[in-house]
């Protein structure tokens, strides 16, 4: 248990993860909502540039290991039975997972 | 002025409940000298104190929500009526004593002392101003108590979070030139619930009546691990 959650590792990873999400957020607000693309060719056209492509799977990375890090530590809070913990570990880890998969699903078929 | 306080025993079986006593307030009166005159009228009431002066720790209550130390709060700045209840988190043993031998577990555990591996000089270990600084803020704690049982994190995991006061002392110890276990005091600190159930919710800061930082010292023990990991 020690090895797999280690604080320190948990902890930087959800301070660096937290970090892209910082930098990359406004990027994505300000072309969402300050210039949105005009249709869906604009929209395929934006997201194909391989540097927004990489930084939207970054984004992706990151927002499911920030929620998993910010998740797994209110569990490790809240729920002290050890089964009922693990089950929504797991739980949490199943939902991300199929979130991390159907974006880069989406991205992979652009 | 009116107080309502916390009465519990355990051993009697009957449920925790407020009682209301009403103390004549004179100048400068702290809220340790009106429990005390409560107790001269009700000497079934029981809480620690000592010095009086704020310096032993020993008379932490919650006063109005706030965790503070009763021998330094003035009557004058509570609001009525006062509501005086036991630190929180912590099991009641009576009244407004609270048993606290898990929050002493934490600090035996952080080793509270100078680790000095080199042959010892034959005079004192010597520190520049620049060093002797590095521990202002951190050498200050009394033990009172307030901050651990203000941190939500020590509720939620009492056992095994170490708790603000403990790791203030881990980071006193850390922090000073003299000591040679940084290594070992790191390690003794790794792993997801010792030192990072802080979440840095700085309810400690506020709690503590000698105006110390504990979350900032967290911090400082995060980054020096970071750095020593690299």
């Amino acid at each position: 248990m020690t090895r797999l959650a280690s604080g320190l590792r948990a902890w930087t990873w959800q301070r660096l993860s937290g970090l892209w999400l910082a930098l990359f957020t406004p990027v994505l607000l300000w072309r969402l909502l300050w210039a949105p693309p005009a249709d869906y060719p604009a929209w395929h056209g934006w997201v194909a540039r391989p540097a927004i492509t990489l930084g939207l799977i970054l984004y992706l990375a990151a927002l499911c290991m920030h929620a998993w890090v910010g998740g797994r530590d209110i569990l490790m809070d809240y729920v002290s039975h050890p089964g009922a913990r693990l089950a929504l570990l797991g739980g949490l880890a199943a939902v991300l997972i199929a979130c991390a998969l159907g974006g880069l699903g989406i991205l992979y078929r652009i | 002025m009116r107080l309502e306080i916390y009465r519990y025993d355990p051993e009697s079986g009957a449920a925790p409940r407020m009682q209301s006593y009403t103390v004549e307030i004179r100048p400068g009166m702290m809220l340790r000298d009106a429990l005390l005159e409560v107790k001269a009228g009700d000497e079934t009431l029981a809480f620690r104190h000592s010095c009086g002066e704020g310096v032993c720790g020993s008379d932490g209550v919650n006063v109005n929500g706030r965790n503070r130390l009763a021998c330094i709060t003035p009557m004058a700045e509570l609001r009525e009526p006062v509501q005086v209840r036991p630190l929180p988190g912590r099991p009641v043993i009576r009244d407004l004593v609270v048993d606290m031998s898990t929050f002493y577990r934490h600090y035996r555990e952080v080793k509270p002392y100078l680790e000095h591996r080199d042959p010892l000089p034959e005079q004192e270990i010597r520190q520049s101003p620049e060093e002797r600084a590095r521990l202002d803020g951190l050498y200050e704690c009394i033990l009172c108590g307030c901050c651990s049982t203000a941190c939500p994190s020590f509720w939620w995991n009492p056992e095994r979070f170490r708790g603000p006061q403990a790791l203030l002392a881990a980071w006193r110890f850390l922090a000073d030139s003299r000591d040679q276990a940084t290594a070992e005091r790191l390690e003794a600190l790794e792993g997801p619930y010792r030192l990072f159930r802080c979440h840095s919710i700085m309810n400690c800061v506020d709690a503590c009546p000698k105006g110390l930082n504990p979350t900032a010292a967290i911090a400082r023990i995060k980054a020096e691990m970071l750095k020593e990991s690299i």
